[in-house]
């Protein structure tokens, strides 16, 4: 053909997304909608109907290479501040502690009101961690699917289920600590106001973390801490009451900006809400809600060892342990540097799969799987060095510094080290196990776990000494790490079925 | 009788049923087997065999604690169901796709799952037969009968009552204690009622005074085949014991339950005989006189009944007689007892337990005779009346720059305005056994036990004289109670 | 003889959309009441809503969420007894008695020549198969991955590991309409030839249910203009009309009676293979006593109407271009653009546009619930689309007496036949001089008034209501007369 191609069959600069045409059927829809008919056909191409002016143009249109533009990706050093902005909240609390020393909660208090808030902050988070877990998995599957108005609905329906579960284990907790008295009245009650008041402010957050707005979770606790300084300091109230009614005003600022966000999303995306069945979320988020209830059992099984170890001189059943609790919270800021870890290299993880996928065709599967195979291994020893420096150096600079004042207590650091570190990982194994649709993998590996935890932590605390609870806490965590390894290395067998399987 | 004392009876009676009375029948419905009376007699010796030994153990690396004995049990029932092949489904995933399935039914139709648990729970009671055997119905006369002492006082008729409670209590606080069958298989009792070793054994005597007419009933019917000889043989065996024991069962006691229960099984349960009378001997390694009497009793009731038809007879016709004797002596005998008082007043014994309710823990001291260690261990501290009095002088406490310097918050002084006299105490020596602690040796000789008091009211009133912050938390005929702000 | 029984499958059009397909279905089934109607629609999401109030002899209406559920192919409510069927299907079921009709059926879905016979074969298989068994658990299962991959092995689509997963996921979820169960029925009337026509097939071969076909805009057609920007790669491309081709192949195989809106569009179904002698030209028509001239209030402005849902293959950027031109020449005009906004990213490309050309003033989009009153308030109507079939705008402009300008598309010229004006489609410039005519032509109001009146005159003899709906209750009549023809006969046999 002497003329030049029409324009529909040409790339445009403006269109980037182009395409050359399939075949002469794809030419010829092309063709008549630009408006060339047979007659126009005819006119200025010489050729008698569209059809054969189809079929001249098709090996030509067919030359032309569309460039391929690769996906948005944000850069890693953003992904890992994603993974850590759940716990912008926390550097907030010890930066309250710091300054004022006292927070949202915790602070300079009796040793009764110290076991208090401890047991109602353990409690609330076991409570409310399986629903979070489960609200989260539901609520971000809509959302990616547009469906704003049943996530709103869904949100608020687990909220709701929530509060009962709270209201519920309330009721237990108070009634366990008056019958088997745990805590002296009124220190029960502290314990359950923590309980109740810290369970709402994490269904918030939860929510505000499912929504990627972790950083209102922050601005909800600076407002909760300004609101506990001003009640605490000027109108002289008692600090764990001041605390507990800051932690309420800062639940209260997440739950709005959360109506807010998720009214948006309902507004942006349209519809009704579909008709919601709670077998079917029973169904799909079981196994997140128990990961999630597991998962703060084995964090939190060895404070509660270490927390109810029998002493016969003290003053109630269980007392909490300040040298114990700081050493903890020392390993638990290293491994929140790793976790922010698990989101960027997890993302990176399919990120390859998707490209290194692109690049091989079905013959060379065995091919594919072993580069995957090799970037696990990239990233999963990226993650023991990163333990190891992050353990040294926060080992190196607590032994500069009067934080811990007993061998006790750096004995339980240094448990705690390698603990954190090995949970690093299995949160890493957990992840891919989670994007991969295999939850059963995960609660296989952490059922054991939270055993092993609890019955070495036990045995340990009650013939020793308090601070062992460390080392069940550090065994429970290796062995959720070696497990999730395992069930991660034996579903990269065939990696490609299960990234299909995933999704649809 | 306060309210307090009606919910602690109510919490070992609940914590005893479940220990004795559920576990075995949960085992009954995990284990295959028999499904009738001795059946269940069997597996309750079996359990408490367990408790016994878990307990012993566990006490003896000082973790005898909720969370081991929880642990104990729960291992056994692992094992119990794994044995019976039940935990195999567990491991197949099509057993777990069927429960969640289950569930997720549940959660589409669980409207009517109100409705229908209601009704099946109807129909379930509605099968319920009342138990109307005689036997059982003089056990819950007896029981009444025996809690009704334990109700009015907290003070125990029984020095080995005291040695017991004690150990029990530093049993369950995983302390070091000495090893005593006695007490060992009633810490699970302890941790699920949530009450101390004091408490506990106060109610659970009676409790065992019921359990011990059941077997007696049950041994002898099994022997002679006739009820109301086995009601005759439990109503004596309850008259000897109140006569020995009052109240509150004791080691011997408790031990003979087994030697009967034993007797009782072994003509079709052989082994599980076998563990009766080891259980037996758990309890008590030597058996005391009584114990041997009430067996020998057992035995010629037997024989009588078995070998001659008038005797027969007469026993027959005089168990509803003996039953209503059984139950009066219950009650009296310990009433007769309780006037000489025994070796703590129960005033005593009841300001020690407002003591432990009303302040908080180990923020106090009482300053009293040996008994009260066993009603304040764990609760608070405790100092001998006998290290008081020699310790401070007259002279010194008077000074009014003089403090007391004890680390607590309060301090509680008993001073008996009338010091006990009981006819161990007379005796002297007559309390020496396995159980014999050497600081009541100060307070057997009644002249000593005198002398101590007389010196610590003489200190108090020296003390208050030039102190302020001293008070009488509480006065009557036989006790005065000072309180000594810290 | 009781009331004839008739399914009607639709797939992103009625209940849940609006648009000229919706009216078709609203009319078909309030015009024809003494008829039974069942709706399986295919809907893109679980959270629309209905847009349009079923008649009282509507029996059923169920929506089919294709994407944005969990799991293609499950009822999330009522989902206990679905979960009962997840529990029969375990791995073994699935290679014993899934895998073979899935492999049957993937050949015909993967090549350019299909064989509908085959196809349908196996399709039935696989429908039986999913009375009792999950159809989630089935094609999330390895074998079927494997066999999947085997079969594209075997043909000729070169596709990488990223590809075949992508075109996987696809097949699920367009393969979820096997997971229904479909009523028993007379009739099933399909409204395009794609995946809305799978039931037909299921249903004619299972129940012997007869099966008609009417398509208004030519499925295969919107798919290749949709595909040429949709950012696929060509195998994924490739994939999509090879599986929609075989699919529209025996749909065209099966069906009993194919109608169409008109030459265009018959041409083009011949050509994807329907059967000459099955197609038949029944157009659409519009209730006269609803869209009839009224007095037309006197208006400051000329103004232009356009009634269209806003996508692109309804030419509204061209439209906007052509407005730049007429407001160069009549500063006042006034183009007024009625339609839900179907497209968000055209929608911006479309008021940027606006923008870019000083139009903010000249042209207003909003939506309207009275198109009647809409065309007496204009003074013409203006359809610029790339493509279409037998638009109903058109009729019911033509109706109203609103003289039409439209694109040269579908049966668009057919429609008009010289009662309005019809220009090149995607040239604004022809637009804008049809439009200008019209507005500001020496005589230009008797220009609109004639053919205003020659377009009401020939509506009204082959556009109305009434024979749109006869046309169609003479084919069901016809099509359940042999129907039980062929049952008495068989009967007798």
């Amino acid at each position: 053909m002497n003329k030049p191609l029409p324009a529909c069959l040409k790339p445009r600069a403006d269109d980037p997304r182009w395409a050359p045409p399939l075949d002469v059927n794809d030419a010829v829809v092309r063709l008549e909608t630009a408006g060339i008919t047979d007659a126009v056909a005819e006119r200025e191409y010489g050729q008698r109907t569209t059809w054969q002016l189809a079929e001249a143009c098709l090996p030509w249109s067919r030359m032309f290479v569309t460039a391929v533009e690769p996906e948005p990706r944000r850069s890693a050093v953003l992904e890992y501040l994603s993974g850590i902005s759940f716990s912008f909240s926390l550097l907030l609390c010890c930066l309250a502690m710091a300054l004022f020393r006292f927070s949202l909660w915790g602070g300079d208090v009796s040793a009764n009101m110290a076991a208090a808030v401890g047991l109602g902050t353990v409690s609330s988070f076991i409570t409310t961690g399986g629903i979070v877990q489960a609200m989260a998995r539901r609520g971000i599957f809509l959302i990616s699917v547009e469906d704003g108005a049943t996530a709103e609905a869904a949100c608020w329906r687990w909220v709701r289920l929530g509060i009962f579960c709270l209201a519920a284990s309330g009721l237990a907790l108070l009634t366990l600590a008056r019958f088997y008295t745990w805590l002296p009245a009124p220190f029960d009650l502290a314990a359950v106001a923590f309980h109740l008041s810290l369970g709402l402010l994490w269904l918030a957050t939860g929510i505000l973390h499912m929504l990627e707005r972790n950083m209102w979770s922050a601005v909800a606790t600076a407002v909760g801490t300004l609101m506990v300084v001003w009640l605490h300091r000027a109108w002289r109230i008692e600090l764990a009451a001041a605390q507990v009614v800051g932690i309420l005003i800062a639940a209260a600022v997440a739950f709005s900006a959360c109506f807010f966000f998720l009214r948006d999303r309902r507004r942006k995306h349209g519809g009704c809400p579909r008709p919601q069945s709670f077998a079917f979320d029973t169904y799909i988020a079981w196994p997140h809600f128990l990961f999630g209830t597991f998962y703060y059992l084995l964090v939190f099984s060895d404070r509660l060892l270490a927390w109810t170890v029998p002493d016969i001189g003290a003053p109630s059943a269980v007392q909490f342990r300040g040298d114990y609790e700081t050493a903890l919270d020392i390993a638990l800021f290293g491994f929140i540097l790793q976790a922010g870890n698990v989101r960027s290299s997890t993302v990176a993880f399919f990120h390859k799969l998707a490209s290194a996928q692109k690049q091989l065709g079905l013959s060379r599967r065995s091919v594919f799987i072993r580069q995957m195979k090799e970037v696990y291994a990239r990233r999963s020893a990226g993650f023991l060095a990163v333990a190891a420096l992050t353990s040294v150096g926060l080992y190196t600079a607590v032994a500069h510094t009067t934080l811990l004042t007993n061998g006790q207590s750096y004995t339980a650091l240094i448990w705690a080290l390698f603990g954190f570190s090995a949970l690093a990982v299995a949160l890493w194994n957990t992840s891919l196990l989670f994007r991969l649709a295999q939850p059963s993998d995960v609660l296989g590996a952490l059922i054991p776990a939270i055993l092993l935890n609890v019955v070495l932590g036990y045995a340990l605390t009650r013939l020793g000494a308090y601070h062992y609870a460390a080392v069940g806490f550090t065994a429970g965590a290796l062995l959720y790490a070696m497990l999730t390894t395992r069930s991660v290395l034996r579903r990269m067998q065939s990696i490609d079925y299960y990234y299909f399987a995933s999704a649809s | 009788m306060t309210i307090t004392d009606l919910i602690d009876c109510v919490r070992v009676t609940f914590a005893f049923l479940v220990v004795f009375g559920a576990v075995p029948c949960l085992v009954a419905r995990i284990s295959p087997g028999d499904r009738n009376l001795m059946s269940f007699c069997a597996l309750a010796v079996r359990t408490s065999l367990f408790a016994a030994i878990a307990a012993l153990g566990l006490g003896s690396m000082r973790i005898c604690l909720p969370g081991s004995m929880l642990a104990g049990y729960l291992f056994l029932f692992l094992m119990l169901l794994w044995m019976a092949g039940s935990l195999e489904p567990l491991w197949q995933p099509q057993w777990r796709a069927a429960l969640l399935h289950k569930i997720l039914v549940f959660n589409e139709n669980g409207h009517g799952t109100p409705r229908r648990l209601s009704a099946a729970s109807g129909d379930r009671l509605r099968h319920w037969r009342i138990v109307r055997e005689p036997a059982f119905l003089l056990s819950m006369f007896i029981a009444v009968a025996a809690l009704s002492h334990s109700l009015q006082y907290v003070r125990f008729l029984n020095d080995q009552s005291y040695s017991r409670a004690l150990s029990l209590q530093k049993l369950a606080l995983g302390q070091p204690w000495t090893p005593d069958g006695s007490v060992a298989f009633l810490a699970p009792v302890v941790f699920l009622s949530s009450l101390d070793g004091a408490t506990v054994v106060r109610f659970s005597g009676p409790l065992f005074m019921a359990v011990l007419a059941l077997a007696g009933f049950a041994a002898v019917r099994g022997a002679t085949g006739s009820s109301p000889v086995g009601l005759a043989a439990a109503a004596g065996l309850i008259i000897l014991t109140a006569f020995s024991h009052s109240a509150e069962l004791q080691a011997g006691g408790i031990a003979l339950i087994f030697w009967l229960t034993g007797f009782s099984l072994w003509a079709r349960y052989r082994w599980d005989a076998l563990w009766s009378v080891a259980l037996a001997m758990l309890i008590e390694p030597i058996p005391e006189l009584n114990t041997v009497l009430c067996v020998s009793v057992i035995l010629v009731i037997v024989f009588l009944a078995r070998f001659g038809e008038a005797t027969r007879r007469l026993l027959q016709a005089s168990g509803t007689p003996l039953a209503t004797a059984a139950i009066v002596c219950l009650i009296l005998i310990p009433l007769h007892r309780g006037k000489t008082h025994g070796s703590q007043y129960n005033i005593t014994a009841r300001t020690v337990a407002r003591i432990t309710r009303e302040f908080p823990r180990n923020t106090w001291l009482v300053v009293s005779p040996v008994q009260e260690v066993a009603l304040t261990y764990g609760h608070g501290w405790h100092m001998e009346l006998s290290e008081f009095v020699e310790t401070y002088t007259v002279d010194e406490v008077r000074r009014p720059d003089f403090s007391f310097k004890f680390p607590v918050g309060d301090t509680f002084v008993f001073v008996e305005k009338e010091p006990l006299t009981s006819r161990s105490m007379a005796s002297g020596l007559s309390e020496l056994g396995p159980r014999f602690d050497p600081p009541m040796a100060p307070y057997l000789l009644r002249l000593n036990r005198a002398s101590m008091q007389f010196q610590a009211a003489r200190l108090l009133a020296a003390y208050r004289a030039t102190h302020r912050g001293t008070e009488v938390f509480l006065e009557d005929q036989q006790l005065i109670v000072y309180r000594i702000r810290g | 003889m009781g009331k004839t029984s008739v399914l009607i499958t639709t797939e992103g059009t009625y209940p849940c959309y609006s648009g000229g397909v919706s009216v078709w279905c609203d009319y078909l089934m309030r015009h024809l009441n003494d008829v039974t109607f069942h709706v399986f629609a295919i809907t893109h999401a679980p959270s629309l809503q209905m847009k349009f109030a079923c008649p009282p002899n509507v029996d059923s209406c169920v929506l089919h969420p294709m994407w944005g559920t969990e799991e293609p192919g499950t009822s999330e409510s009522g989902f206990a007894e679905a979960h009962q069927r997840k529990l029969q299907t375990q791995e073994a079921v699935v290679a014993s008695k899934f895998v073979p009709h899935f492999r049957a059926a993937l050949p015909s879905l993967l090549s350019p020549d299909s064989k509908p016979d085959v196809l349908a074969a196996a399709l039935v298989g696989l429908h039986q198969y999913f009375r009792n068994h999950d159809y989630a658990t089935s094609m999330r299962s390895r074998v079927a991955w494997e066999a999947f991959l085997d079969a594209v092995a075997a043909s000729d689509l070169k596709l990488d590991l990223h590809e075949a997963t992508q075109c996987m996921r696809w097949m699920q979820r367009y393969l979820s309409l096997l997971a229904v169960q479909y009523p028993s029925v007379d009739v099933v009337h399909s409204s395009m030839a794609g995946l809305a026509g799978i039931p037909g097939v299921l249903c004619k071969m299972e129940q012997g249910s007869s099966y008609v076909l009417t398509e208004h805009g030519i499925h295969l057609r919107e798919l290749y203009l949709a595909l040429s920007k949709c950012g696929y790669s060509a195998q994924s491309r490739r994939f999509l009309i090879r599986f929609h081709h075989a699919v529209t192949r025996m749909n065209y195989h099966f069906t009993d009676v194919v109608t169409t809106l008109g030459e265009f569009n018959r041409s083009w179904q011949v050509r994807f293979g329907a059967n000459p002698t099955k197609i038949r030209v029944v157009p659409n028509g519009v209730d006269p006593g609803r869209f009839y001239p009224r007095p037309s209030p006197p208006r400051k402005r000329p103004t232009v109407l356009t009634m269209a849902r806003i996508f692109r293959l309804k030419g509204i950027d061209v439209l906007i271009r052509a407005a730049a031109r007429v407001r160069d020449q009549v500063p006042e005009v006034h183009f007024r653009v009625l339609g839900e906004v179907a497209d968000g990213d055209y929608f911006q490309e479309c008021q940027k546009l606006v923008e870019e050309h000083r139009l903010t003033g000249n042209v207003s989009f909003s939506v309207t619930r009275d198109a009647a009153t809409a065309y007496s308030e204009s003074d013409l109507l203006c359809v610029p689309s790339l493509s279409e079939g037998l638009p109903y705008v058109v009729i019911e402009a033509m109706l109203s007496g609103c003289p039409v300008v439209a694109t040269d598309v579908g049966d668009v010229a057919y429609l008009l036949n010289d009662t309005g004006l019809v220009v090149t489609p995607n040239d604004p410039n022809e637009l804008a001089t049809a439009l200008l005519l019209l507005l500001t032509g020496p005589d230009a109001e008797n220009l609109r008034a004639s053919l205003a009146r020659s377009a009401l005159e020939r509506a009204c003899k082959y556009f109305t209501i009434a024979q749109f709906s006869n046309s169609f209750r003479n084919i069901y009549q016809e099509l359940a007369f042999e129907q039980t023809t062929a049952c008495l006969s068989q009967a007798a046999s």
